[in-house]
Parts: structure tokens; sequence; C-alpha cells
């Protein structure tokens, strides 16, 4: 009776800390996730004022300029961060906000009067070091994310997941745009 | 000439002849022009010194050859004839004395020390300086948190100067700390408790500016190994950040306080290029970033910057062709990082 009792106190204390191991895994993920809010938060920030320098010379990006307008509306937005489909969504919204940027950041090169704006120029400057912290940014949270769903996905950490309601969260994957190789021509 | 045929009296004569500096071929005429320019006038100055020093130094030595014979026979005649004699006597005059022979020599070195080598560092731009007195903070470099324990610090050549527009300090130094060990005592047979002191570091200390301002302490260490990383994620207070680079893992463990900024400088680029100058320093090199500069410890690197021997002509070119090469190594740290460029680190 007493070695069943030990036995018994024995996978109790293991599936405890088995529990903490994976709520402290989720949390560095959150965390890590919330380092990347901060960062698209800064890039949010930014956003108003390139297109308000822009909009003084692009007359015939107008609809890129609105369509950039609505995805940092979006963005801002609050979303679930328990849920991982909501993150999966948010993640998706600031990689379709970064290719639009990328593709306005080419088009400022058909105006060379707003190309050599010292205003624009910083703000240019400003955008690609926030882009440099949000890519480390992606770093960590899919480091922790990767350390996260391994521990849920493997048994019997799954079985503990499943019981705290503890679930794998989406990778900060890097938009199909992002990854297609750069063509010189394009910018000569 | 050398010590030897120094002392049996060979010629000491004043050297006007080939002045050989070496260096890579598309540099050495920049470096030969400056060497004209600056460093021959003061050279031949110098020479003239050096001939002086060498014939004091030489008379001094004499005299003191002789003094000690005397004090030997007289030695030997106090042991002989029974009067009161002290042994040790003609070996402490020769301790004594060689050390006064040859204290125009050594003035000589300081001198030129002294005089040539900020000269030579200008070389490399006018803000450089070349100090043997001056040092860095130890308070910044015990903060950054990647030196051993130590009990004493002694600090060598200090260099100063801007390359590429990056503030680059060096700064050699030896950590020692005094250590109790277990030892056998042959005569007794017993075990007694000695203290020893043993080097913890020795090597260079290289401080760079950085154009990034950062908020946060990150520190790249020699990799601790499977097993202290097993027990401890953490170092001094600071985290362990886990990068995707699996070389960069097996060779460097790095903590920070600040886990974004600490990927944000250890980029994949940044990583490569510090595995890269690993290569160059057999990848002994630790780095913290820390208030805004980055600071490498090389262990087991030294300057070079003495005069080689005073029996040589004082033409200094010796001495400015291995400068040229230190200083090169180490703007190589700056080039191979990449710090200089505005890119991200």
């Amino acid at each position: 009776m007493e070695k069943l009792l030990l036995g018994l106190a024995l996978i109790f204390i293991v599936t405890y800390l088995w529990y903490v191991s994976l709520v402290k895994k989720r949390n560095t993920a959150l965390e890590a996730l919330s380092g990347i809010d901060v960062q698209l938060a800064k890039r949010a920030d930014l956003v108003p004022n390139i297109l308000k320098i822009a909009k003084r010379f692009m007359d015939h990006e107008k609809s890129l300029l609105t369509e950039i307008t609505e995805l940092r509306t979006q963005l801002t937005r609050q979303y679930n961060k328990a849920d991982p489909n909501a993150i999966k969504a948010h993640i998706a919204q600031a990689e379709q906000l970064n290719d639009k940027m990328g593709a306005l950041m080419v088009s400022v090169e058909n105006y060379p009067e707003l190309k050599s704006d010292n205003t624009m120029l910083e703000a240019m400057q400003t955008y690609n070091e926030v882009e440099a912290h949000i890519s480390a940014a992606r770093r960590f949270y899919n480091s922790a994310v990767s350390e996260l769903n391994t521990a849920v996905e493997i048994f019997p950490g799954s079985i503990i997941a499943s019981m705290a309601s503890i679930k794998v969260m989406p990778f900060y994957e890097v938009s199909e745009a992002a990854k297609a190789p750069i063509d010189a021509s394009d910018y000569l | 000439m050398n010590i030897f045929t120094f002392i049996l009296g060979s010629p000491i004569r004043t050297y006007r002849g080939h002045v050989g500096l070496s260096a890579d071929l598309d540099e050495l005429p920049q470096l030969e022009k400056y060497y004209e320019e600056h460093i021959a006038p003061i050279s031949r100055q110098y020479e003239t010194k050096r001939v002086a020093c060498l014939k004091a130094a030489r008379k001094r030595l004499y005299l003191s050859l002789m003094i000690v014979l005397g004090l030997t026979l007289l030695t030997a005649i106090g042991f002989y004839s029974g009067t009161a004699y002290f042994p040790p006597l003609p070996f402490l005059a020769l301790i004594g004395l060689s050390w006064w022979s040859f204290a125009p020599t050594r003035e000589f070195t300081h001198l030129a020390q002294r005089d040539i080598y900020p000269l030579m560092f200008k070389y490399f731009g006018e803000d450089f300086i070349y100090n043997r007195e001056m040092r860095l903070d130890m308070n910044r470099l015990s903060a950054a948190k990647v030196l051993p324990n130590y009990d004493k610090a002694s600090f060598g050549d200090y260099i100063q100067g801007h390359y590429k527009g990056i503030e680059l300090t060096v700064n050699e130094l030896t950590l020692t700390k005094n250590v109790q060990v277990e030892e056998l005592d042959a005569s007794t047979n017993r075990r007694r408790t000695v203290t020893r002191t043993e080097n913890q570091f020795r090597g260079l200390v290289v401080e760079l500016s950085s154009h990034k301002a950062f908020v946060g302490h990150t520190v790249v260490l020699r990799d601790r190994g499977g097993l202290a990383n097993f027990l401890s994620d953490s170092h001094a207070g600071l985290v362990r950040v886990k990068l995707e680079d699996p070389q960069f893992e097996k060779e460097f463990d790095v903590f920070s306080t600040d886990q974004v900024e600490s990927r944000y400088l250890l980029n994949t680029a940044f990583m490569e290029r510090l595995l890269e100058l690993a290569k160059h320093f057999d990848g002994a090199i630790q780095c913290a970033f820390f208030r805004n500069k980055l600071i490498m410890f090389l262990p087991n690197r030294r300057t070079n910057f003495q005069i080689q021997s005073i029996f040589h002509g004082a033409t200094f070119s010796a001495e400015f062709s291995q400068l040229n090469r230190e200083m090169k190594q180490l703007f190589a740290i700056i080039e191979v990082l990449k710090l200089n460029e505005y890119t991200g680190l």
C-alpha cells in the first residue's frame, strides 16, 4: 500500500513538473509573440508618416496606399492570443503589410523627388531598422514556439497539454513574396 | 653585433645602411613614404644616441667586471687567510653592477618606445595614441560578465584611435588569481597547503564602438559543454539565447538580458562573421555587447610593441613593419565584422 502511494506521489510530482515546464514554454512563446507585437506596433506607427510623405508625390499609387492603410488598421486591432488561428491570421496580416510596404519601397524608386526627400530617406532608414527588429523578434518567437510545440506534441506531454488546454502555436513564416529570389532587373 | 660580441669588445659603429621595411606589396610604397617623412629623420638622431648608450654601457660593464674580479679576489684571500669574509658578495655585486651597467641601454629603449611608437601609430590615423600608462576601465570589463574570477589585474600596451569611423581601443591584460593547492613536501613527506598564483586570462581586450545603440547586455562565450548547458540555462544573471545556426551553437553559448535584441545583434550574417573571426583566433574569442560597445577578449594574444634589439641599428624598420602587421590584424576584426557599415551589425 505504501509503495502504491509512493508510486502515485511520484507520478503526481512528475506530471506536475511536466505541466509547469509546458506552461513555462507557452508563456515564453507568448512573451515572444508580444515582442513581435511591440515591433509591429512600431512599424504601424511609422506607416502613416511614410504614407503622408509618399502621398505628396505618388499620383499613380493611390490604390496601393489605400491597401496599406487598411492593412495597418486591421493589424492594430486586438486579437485572441490564446487562439492559434487568430495568431496565424494576425501573422499573415503582418506579412501582407510587409509585402505591400516592400512594393511601396520599390515604387519610391520611380519618383526621383520622393527618393531624394530627406524626410522620406530618414523614414525608410527607420523602417529598415524596425524590419530588422521584427526579424529578430520573429526568430525568438519561432525558437520559443518550436520548444513549446515539441513538448506539446510528444507523449506524455500531449496528454498533459490537452488536459491543461495548452495548444501548439503557429510559426511565424515569411510570406512567399519575401522568400522569392530578387530579380535585379526589377530595380534597374 | 650581439651580447657576446658586445662584451668581447666588438667595435660599436653607427649604422647608416639599408632600411628594409616589409608589408604587402600594394601597401609598401605608402609605408616607405611615411617612414621617410616622419620616422627616418628621428631615427638618425636615435642612432647617435644608441651608439653613445652602447659605449657608456660597455664602459660601465668593464668597470663592473673589474670590481667583481677584485671582490672575488678579496673573498678568496679572506677565505684562505681565515679573516672575515662574505662568500655571496661577488655574486651580489655582479647582479647589482650588471643592472647598473645596462641602465643606459634600458633608458634608450624606454626613450625610443616613448618617442618613436606614438609617431609610428600616427601612420594609422592622426588620432591614434599609444601609451603604456593608460588602461581600460576594469569595472566596465568586469561588468561585461565575460572575465573569469581574478585577484589582480595588470595592463600592458594601450592603443586608441579610429578606423573607418569605429573607435578602437586595445589593451593588453593579464589576470591572476591566488589559489591554494595541496602538495607533498619531499623533505618531511607530509602534505601541506601552498598558495600559487595562476593565470586566469592573458591576452588582448579590444573595445569597439558601435553605430547602433543597444539597451540590453549580450555575451558570447565559448561553448560551455552539453552538461553545463543542461544543468544551467543562465550565466551571471543573463538568460540563454538559443540561436538557429548549429555551427555557431557548437562553438559558442550566448546569454542576454534581451532575447530580441540579442538576435538583432547576432543576426545570421554577424554569426557567420564571428565564426570566421574565431578561425583566426583558434576559436578562443569571447565577446560582450555592453553599454554601446562591442568588447572582445582574445586570450593568448599579445602585442609586440617593443624595440627589438639595441645591438641593431636604430632604423626602427623591423619595429614599424611588425607594428603594421599587428595593427592590420586588429583592423581585420572591424572589417570582418563589418562594424563600419550601416547595414545592421
